[in-house]
């Protein structure tokens, strides 16, 4: 405590909040335009930090991810674009939130939330690093391969109405992500001979594709709605009540565990953590029916657990030296330029600069939390501007930053290969986050069912027997036979006709 | 006649949309099948490239002949309701006429404004992108074009301050620009 004490000491200085401030701001504006990102953030902004020493150089640099992470709720919530897949289940209540003239609320429930996250995940961090990257090494082929398979069941089986589409929506996505150089062995696959498919597509055109693109269709199939909402949608107050508050407080512990933990699995991270929290705050809830109506449980499960995730993702990196993804993979590169080297022994030989970077962190989501609260009262002011206006500018954005982030045209085309089968997709009712999901972890489930594969010489009985893996599996099976079985049930007592008769005229 | 023939085929391409949906992604995973048998291969190992993308089409597969089976039990249900419900069945949208036709402008817009981006650049496509697609979605009623110029011109002129000056990201100058040069 004294030496977390005295780095706070070191850190308030004017140079040093001067960093944070503009960190959170920039961040937080990269987060919240679809097609940029938070690691671009990191990315762009990481020459200026050549020069810096340490403490202010990562004075930036954590101020960039946590802005970068916490921005991705104002597209989501005030427009239904997630700008990165760490915000993609923020949608679904969050943005119901907003037309239902609650759009301060769900913002206000995303930004405290987020912050309860990110400090959760912070003092598991400062607290429990070291015990929890021995946990992290046991994770091998096996393990990777059915926590990945058990994030996919878990979210194509309960984010739809039918199970069968959620699950061919996520092999479409599967497959979409195996287009390219195949990994191990990097043989191209379904490039038809077109050099621009050898890469494969894109993560973030691909994400803004398929759902900004898909939602400017659908602006102009029905342009009757010409807000997206017509309620008043001011903030009183904090945004919600003291009551709320306490109400959400399990929802966010157990959505800060979730993000933690899975966090600091690589490659996992954000991007799945805040789907999986959603699935299983829905499936823990007295209501899961209210679920996906506007409800500030959906808001926090997703928020509380994507910002946990950075705590989660630097539990690996300062204890292992291992980054969990592209951001992380800066981050490690920001420690090599500084002269660190992460790793077994960075805790011991540097504690004072480990507790200074706790420091950071913390008065950095204290920044974050305060730039967004006031800020709040400009982003609601989105929602006025008439959606013909506002959907033609967003995209406008989101093929400039698909562009930006290598400089290649092709990924301007995979914003509208992904953007056209998302508009049919959901025209023929089947949920779009699987598809996203299926995307983002096609390639580690495939990686590691075939080292799992080759390990264990072409016999899948290693991923059953390895306690880890098998339970993973395990939960993935019953997930869907319970979901399977409860669905045919549900189909059985209602008037089957009738339902769908809805369904065919909505559409 | 053509218009029962007609009326007969919108009935059951509305209440067997599911089974049409399944016929179609069941010819895309068999497809991805013999699509996958095409990879070249490594040819020492064991588990190859092409073994992910036919699970994936086998799941598919198997998948999909459920979702056909749940949406032919349905359908029937389903038509015979509609049957009964002759006033219910007129509705329905051609496919060039409104919404849908807006839907096929603004992918066509969005496909020539990538073209023109790579071509001339990013800030006269963006102007004329915005022009049109904001005119498509506006209501005819409260469509201004004067309006929509202007928001047009200073939207385009921020961003690119914005992104060129401020975040220091490319912005794609047109090919044909250079050639010219």
């Amino acid at each position: 405590m004294d030496l977390l004490l005295s780095s706070f000491g070191q850190i308030i200085t004017p140079e040093i909040i001067l960093l944070l401030f503009a960190g959170v701001v920039i961040g937080i504006i990269f987060g919240s335009i679809p097609g940029l990102t938070g690691g671009m953030a990191i990315a762009l902004c990481l020459p200026f930090t050549f020069r810096m020493d340490a403490v202010p150089s990562f004075a930036l640099l954590l101020a960039l991810y946590i802005g970068g992470i916490s921005g991705g709720l104002i597209s989501a919530i005030l427009i239904n674009i997630p700008g990165t897949p760490a915000s993609v289940a923020t949608c679904f209540d969050g943005h119901p939130m907003a037309k239902k003239g609650l759009g301060g609320k769900a913002l206000a429930t995303g930004v405290i939330f987020s912050f309860f996250g990110t400090i959760f995940g912070i003092l598991i961090l400062m607290f429990l690093a070291p015990p929890l990257s021995q946990i992290a090494l046991k994770f091998g082929v096996f393990e990777y391969f059915s926590v990945a398979i058990f994030s996919l069941s878990l979210v194509s089986v309960l984010l739809g109405k039918s199970m069968i589409k959620g699950l061919i929506a996520c092999l479409i996505g599967l497959f979409l992500a195996s287009v390219g150089s195949a990994p191990i062995d990097g043989f191209p696959r379904f490039t038809f001979g077109i050099h621009a498919f050898d890469a494969g597509f894109a993560q973030v055109p691909s994400l803004v594709g398929l759902f900004a693109l898909t939602e400017i269709f659908k602006a102009a199939k029905d342009r009757s709605s010409y807000h997206i909402t017509t309620k008043d949608s001011k903030i009183k107050g904090v945004g919600f009540t003291g009551k709320e508050f306490v109400k959400q407080v399990p929802n966010g512990i157990i959505a800060s565990i979730i993000g933690t933990v899975v966090g600091i699995m690589p490659g996992i991270g954000a991007a799945t953590c805040n789907v999986m929290s959603y699935g299983v705050i829905k499936r823990l809830s007295k209501h899961p029916e209210k679920f996906g109506t506007g409800i500030m449980d959906g808001v926090v499960a997703s928020e509380a657990s994507n910002n946990a995730s950075i705590g989660g993702a630097m539990v690996p990196l300062i204890t292992l030296g291992i980054p969990g993804d592209a951001v992380t993979a800066i981050l490690l590169g920001a420690f090599t330029m500084q002269g660190l080297q992460p790793g077994p022994m960075f805790f011991t030989a540097n504690m004072n600069f480990i507790y200074i970077l706790f420091a950071l962190l913390l008065l950095g989501s204290f920044m974050t939390v305060i730039v967004q609260f006031f800020g709040m009262r400009g982003f609601i002011k989105v929602l006025k501007i008439p959606k013909s206006v506002l959907l033609p500018m967003v995209l406008v954005m989101c093929l400039v930053g698909s562009f930006a982030i290598n400089n290649v045209a092709f990924d301007m085309w995979t914003f509208l290969i992904f953007g056209t089968v998302g508009f049919f997709l959901s025209k023929f009712g089947f949920p779009l986050t699987p598809v996203i999901m299926g995307y983002v972890l096609g390639p580690i489930a495939e990686i590691y069912l075939r080292r799992g594969l080759m390990v264990g010489r072409g016999s899948f009985l290693p991923f059953i027997t390895h306690p880890i893996s098998g339970v993973f599996l395990g939960m993935s099976i019953i997930i869907i036979v319970y979901t399977f079985i409860s669905q045919t049930l549900q189909a059985r007592k209602k008037n089957p006709a009738k339902g769908k008769i809805a369904n065919v005229y909505d559409d | 006649m053509e218009d029962t023939k007609k009326r007969n085929f919108s009935i059951f391409s509305r209440c067997y949309k599911d089974v049409l949906v399944g016929a179609v992604l069941l010819l895309i995973f068999v497809l991805i099948i013999i699509g996958a048998q095409s990879t070249q291969l490594l040819v020492l190992a064991t588990i190859t490239a092409k073994f992910w993308p036919t699970v994936i089409g086998i799941i598919g597969c198997v998948l999909s002949v459920v979702l056909i089976a749940q949406g032919f039990i349905s359908g029937r249900k389903l038509a015979l309701l509609e049957n009964s419900e002759s006033a219910v069945s007129e509705k329905g949208e051609k496919l060039f006429e409104g919404g849908n036709r807006r839907t096929i402008l603004t992918f066509l817009l969005v496909a020539l404004y990538i073209i023109s981006i790579t071509l001339l650049g990013w800030i006269p496509s963006t102007l004329v992108y915005l022009f049109l697609q904001i005119s498509l979605l506006t209501e005819k009623a409260k469509r201004k074009p004067l309006r929509i110029a202007i928001i047009t011109v200073i939207f385009t002129a921020i961003v690119y301050v914005l992104f060129r000056y401020a975040f220091m990201l490319m912005l794609p100058p047109g090919t044909i620009w250079q050639i010219w040069r």
